[in-house]
């Protein structure tokens, strides 16, 4: 899992064996729009990107299939508000009567030019995003203080955020410092056609049906901001696909996949439900 | 559904006889003839008590306009009442009227409809259940006391407990807010972007009851889904006409083609619902007669045009004995048959039907006055509803631009033909009525020095702007690019009125749901403390922070001390600013009931602040009017630093609407005032019900408007001040994002849910 390597004499160091974080699996990503030429743009250009776009609207799926398509290993942190400079940097451990630094996602991603993906960027605390200041102005670099060390980021490397504006408190927003240090990529909803192939390939269910299923779609999503936070997401969509090939009936199969969390309202949980009933 | 007096006339017919008549008679006029009508109906007792209700109406604190009105309805309401239930309704509105007076209005109607249902047989009972209650609006205190009555009586089910169901979901197939209102005549109707439902349906059973208000609302919003509102007849219309009258008017007899256009046109859309939704289709098969005999436009011509409408939809004929049913009819209709047909498919159709309709007519040889009332009315049906809604449109922009003060005379010279149902009529009117509004100056301070200067004002001198006080603020002209210095003054006023029956009626209402807004807002006051590591100070040891700093030790040498860890509180210091529109269209009613947008936004605001206080966080309340840019009116209900208490809630209580609302100058001054408060973080909650107008000096609207509004806002931001937008209006979302952007504003469709979804914005946003 681990390769171990000596930085300067210094101290042996582990870093995870980033053969490990290589995307294997076909991550099927259909285009939308230009995304694919402007992402593989800001990688040649060495330019960080935000990922900007409503829940579940393929965002980690296109990060993945980016990934695969230039042959970059891709790590992927899940922020939250607890997550501190240590755990993306990386720690001292004991391995035996050793005392070893372990390298961070984001350490590992620097050394190896990895494709490292920050997602929900917001739910961490400023005070930790701080650590990647350095990485993504003109001198991308990472400071080691621990180590007393500066490691040089390769041209392969490209750090990625993802963000959703959608319902941000006003506590928690990107510093515009932070914020003015990528270049953003707008994501939505895919079109009917598209979200009806993404639906029939990533759950298998008939052509019909996830036709069925994208028109109930885009009828919930009419109700953003006239009650719901959020309209209903692709990736909600192919679930209630997957349950239906999985036995379970249309209309229960959305109740489990949408219906119910939504939202909590039952006069709006009534309406999604009559909605799900117009087409199934 | 309801057996009523046949001389059910009443408020139509009266309205009716002021527009034929082209006089509007004086109210005391109108009184008298009332007069004379009760003294010659009632029996003498009756009438007594009628005299002690008017008296008791008349020594209210309700305006003179309004009195007169509810005394006039009052009145048709009686007289149009079964003479054996006269006695029961009168005595039901006094009864209503000493425990809440301002119910009255909703009452009448309600109650009338009431009295009259059959299945309503034990009403005294009835009456103890629902004017009993003391907590619940009498609306909502009808709908709890019908629901067992009906429940025992009959099966069925009511509008009310669906009712934001059925609006979310017209909402979602129409892609724009709609409204859902309650009719009391079992029909169901579409009405610019409201649709009318029956209060009860009582079919199918209970399940199949609420299938059918499904059934209604999807087709009632199919009207709009599906192109009716954008039928084309003529590239250029006659000012006046509305392409469906030019259409009908095509025709030697408009009556016919208007009568054809209606049915088919309804079954284009019943058409176009069932392709576009399968499901819906196939569990409507069964009840959808049911479904059109609600929306069919009654009376229609002849039966004929029934069969036309079961032809279209059922393709076949009734059995009935002397039908007229051809199969012609059947090739006629294809053009509405197409999977995408629009509304020029249903001219196309009417064209080929209506030869034999019109011998048909002429057979029937009814030559009918309302002819002439099809050149310039509507009976507001849905195949017409988009260029009535338009026209309303044109309505409201040229009573904007006479500053909302249109003599009633004038009315029918700037309408393009909408206003002729009377009920349509008596909305605007009232409308007008209320628009030569008042100031409102009961709820200032008493500074007279303030009303004086404003009074002596030398509108245009901005040097006399200083000398005079208040705060003065620029304003941004788009078409300069530069802002205009020295623009707009601000005047704060503390409001010092306080209403606290107001009060005393939603803590009496909402008591509830403030107490479970406020357990809700302590249990996020509990999430706010958190256990911070790695610090130098604390009450536990933080294992992690120890074991690095052995490690560290072990192979730097240096000794990290930073091993402890504590509680701390991680609420940020937030403060909530609410800036309240208090224009005069505030004022309009909310709905199908007698509470204004400004009664519904000020009961939300004690709901909230109560929220906001069991944060533990601090809150304002701030109102906003004025007329004109030397006039923008502040006032301050409640500050940041007084403590939330039972005089702030009298004092929210006692705003009242005013006049303009020029958004910019409010915004700015609100800015100022956190400002001087500082906070760590700070949220401007602006609850609007339409876009910035001010139409007095220095003329703020459209464009102009918006863009000095959206340039304060980001004078704001840029302040760390983050504004966001709570409106009722429905179009609200066509211009917010400019001014707030994408995610900066809620657009709340249904007004009287204001109170319970505030706080939960205020919840998402200060999470």
């Amino acid at each position: 899992m681990h390769s171990s390597k000596i930085l300067e004499g210094l101290m042996r160091i582990l870093t995870p064996n980033v053969e490990d974080y290589l995307v294997s699996e076909d991550a099927v990503y259909i285009e939308t729009g230009e995304e694919v030429a402007q992402f593989e743009a800001a990688w040649r250009g060495t330019i960080p990107v935000i990922l900007q776009g409503p829940t579940g609207c393929g965002k980690s799926r296109f990060v993945s299939s980016m990934a695969k398509k230039l042959g970059r290993p891709l790590i992927t942190v899940a922020c939250h508000e607890d997550l501190s400079a240590s755990d993306l940097l990386g720690r001292h451990l004991i391995v035996g009567d050793e005392t070893v630094w372990c390298d961070g996602p984001l350490t590992t991603g620097v050394r190896h030019g990895a494709i490292v993906y920050l997602d929900e960027v917001v739910e961490a605390r400023n005070d930790t995003l701080v650590v990647i200041h350095p990485l993504t102005d003109h001198r991308r670099v990472l400071p080691l203080e621990r180590l007393g060390a500066q490691i040089s980021a390769p041209d392969d490397f490209m750090l990625v955020v993802s963000y959703n504006p959608g319902y941000q408190s006003v506590r928690k927003e990107m510093k515009p410092s932070t914020r003015q240090r990528f270049a953003t990529i707008e994501f939505d909803y895919p079109s009917k056609d598209v979200e009806r192939e993404v639906i029939k390939s990533e759950s298998g269910v008939s052509s019909e049906l996830a036709g069925a299923l994208v028109e109930i779609g885009l009828r919930v999503r009419e109700l953003k901001q006239r009650g719901l936070d959020e309209g209903v997401s692709t990736r909600l969509l192919v679930y209630a696909g997957k349950l239906i090939v999985l036995g379970v009936e249309p209309k229960a199969a959305c109740e489990m996949a949408f219906v119910k969390n939504l939202t909590d309202d039952r006069q709006l949980q009534g309406a999604v439900r009559a909605l799900v009933s117009d087409h199934l | 559904m309801v057996k009523a007096n046949q001389n059910k006339g009443g408020i139509f017919s009266r309205i009716s006889r002021r527009l034929s008549g082209n006089r509007v008679p004086s109210d005391s006029q109108s009184q008298r003839e009332i007069e004379l009508a009760l003294q010659h109906l009632l029996k003498e007792d009756l009438y007594s008590e009628w005299k002690q209700l008017v008296s008791s109406i008349m020594a209210s604190n309700f305006s003179p306009l309004d009195k007169s009105a509810l005394v006039m309805d009052a009145a048709d309401y009686l007289i149009a009442t079964d003479s054996s239930r006269r006695s029961d309704y009168l005595a039901v509105l006094r009864g209503v009227f000493e425990r809440e007076k301002s119910e009255l209005r909703e009452a009448l109607l309600i109650v009338y409809e009431a009295i009259h249902r059959e299945e309503v047989v034990d009403f005294k009972r009835w009456l103890d259940e629902v004017v009993g209650k003391a907590n619940s609006s009498f609306g909502a205190s009808l709908d709890q006391g019908m629901a067992p009555l009906v429940e025992k009586e009959v099966s069925g089910q009511l509008l009310e407990p669906i009712r934001r169901r059925l609006s979310a979901y017209a909402t979602a197939h129409a892609g724009l807010p709609i409204e859902i209102r309650a009719t009391m005549n079992g029909k169901a109707w579409l009405d610019g972007e409201r649709i009318n439902l029956p209060r009860i349906i009582d079919c199918d059973g209970d399940n199949g009851d609420a299938d059918l208000y499904v059934g209604l609302t999807a087709i009632l919003a199919g009207y709009i889904e599906f192109g009716s509102a954008d039928f084309i007849f003529q590239s250029e219309p006659d000012p006046g006409t509305c392409q469906h009258q030019a259409f009908y008017c095509s025709f030697t007899y408009p009556i016919v083609a208007k009568s054809l256009f209606q049915v088919v046109e309804l079954a284009r859309v019943v058409i176009r619902v069932h392709a576009a939704y399968p499901g819906l289709e196939r569990s409507s098969r069964g009840s959808l007669i049911h479904v059109v005999n609600m929306i069919v436009p009654s009376p229609l011509p002849s039966n004929a045009y029934r069969e036309l409408l079961n032809a279209a939809l059922f393709g076949h004929k009734t059995d009935a004995a002397g039908s007229e049913y051809t199969e012609e009819w059947l090739e006629s209709l294809k053009p509405i048959n197409g999977p995408r047909a629009q509304p020029e498919a249903t001219a196309v159709s009417v064209s080929s039907l209506y030869p034999f309709f019109e011998a048909l007519w002429i057979q029937a040889e009814s030559i009918r006055q309302v002819e002439s009332d099809i050149k310039t009315s509507s009976d507001g049906h849905n195949a017409e509803v988009g260029n009535r809604w338009k026209s309303e449109r044109v309505l409201r922009s040229a009573l904007a631009k006479k500053g909302k003060r249109v003599p009633l005379t004038d009315l029918r010279r700037i309408s393009v033909g909408s206003i002729n149902s009377g009920a349509d009529y008596r909305e605007v009117s009232e409308f007008l009525e209320r628009n030569p509004g008042h100031r409102g100056g009961v709820t200032e301070s008493s500074d007279k020095e303030s009303l004086d200067t404003r009074v002596h004002l030398d509108r245009g001198n901005d040097v006399a702007l200083i000398e005079r006080g208040g705060s003065i603020y620029p304003e941004w002209d788009y078409r300069i690019g530069d802002y205009k210095q020295l623009w707009v003054r601000v005047t704060e006023y503390d409001v010092v009125r306080k209403d606290a029956q107001f009060v005393d009626r939603v803590l009496g209402e909402r008591g509830d749901i403030i107490g479970q807004v406020r357990k809700k807002f302590e249990a996020l006051r509990d999430d706010e403390m958190s256990r911070v590591k790695r610090v130098r100070d604390g009450d536990l040891i933080d294992i992690d922070a120890f074991v690095q700093s052995k490690l560290n030790q072990r192979a730097t040498g240096h000794v990290d001390d930073a091993v402890y860890s504590r509680l701390r509180s991680r609420s940020q210091n937030l403060s909530v600013g609410f800036l309240v529109d208090l224009s005069s269209s505030t004022n309009e009613p909310a709905g199908f009931g007698a509470r204004s947008i400004l009664d519904l936004e000020k009961e939300a605001l004690i709901v909230v602040c109560e929220a906001i206080e069991a944060l533990g966080q601090q809150s304002s309340v701030w109102g906003f009017s004025g007329s004109g840019r030397e006039e923008v009116s502040f006032y301050k209900a409640k500050g940041f630093e007084e403590p939330w208490c039972r005089s702030a809630m009298d004092k929210i209580g006692g705003l009242s609407w005013k006049m303009e609302n020029r958004d910019g100058g409010a915004i700015r001054h609100a800015v100022s005032l956190f400002q001087a408060h500082k906070s760590d973080t700070n949220l401007l909650v602006v609850l609007s019900d339409g876009r910035p107008l001010d139409c007095g000096s220095g003329e703020y609207r459209d464009e102009y408007g918006r863009a000095d509004t959206h340039r304060a806002l980001l004078e704001a931001k840029s302040a760390g001040v983050n504004p966001y937008c709570i409106t009722v209006d429905p179009s609200g979302a066509s211009y917010l994002p400019e001014l707030y952007g994408n995610v900066g504003y809620t657009v709340i469709e249904d007004v009287r849910s204001l109170p319970d979804l505030i706080p939960r914005i205020i919840r998402q946003l200060t999470r």
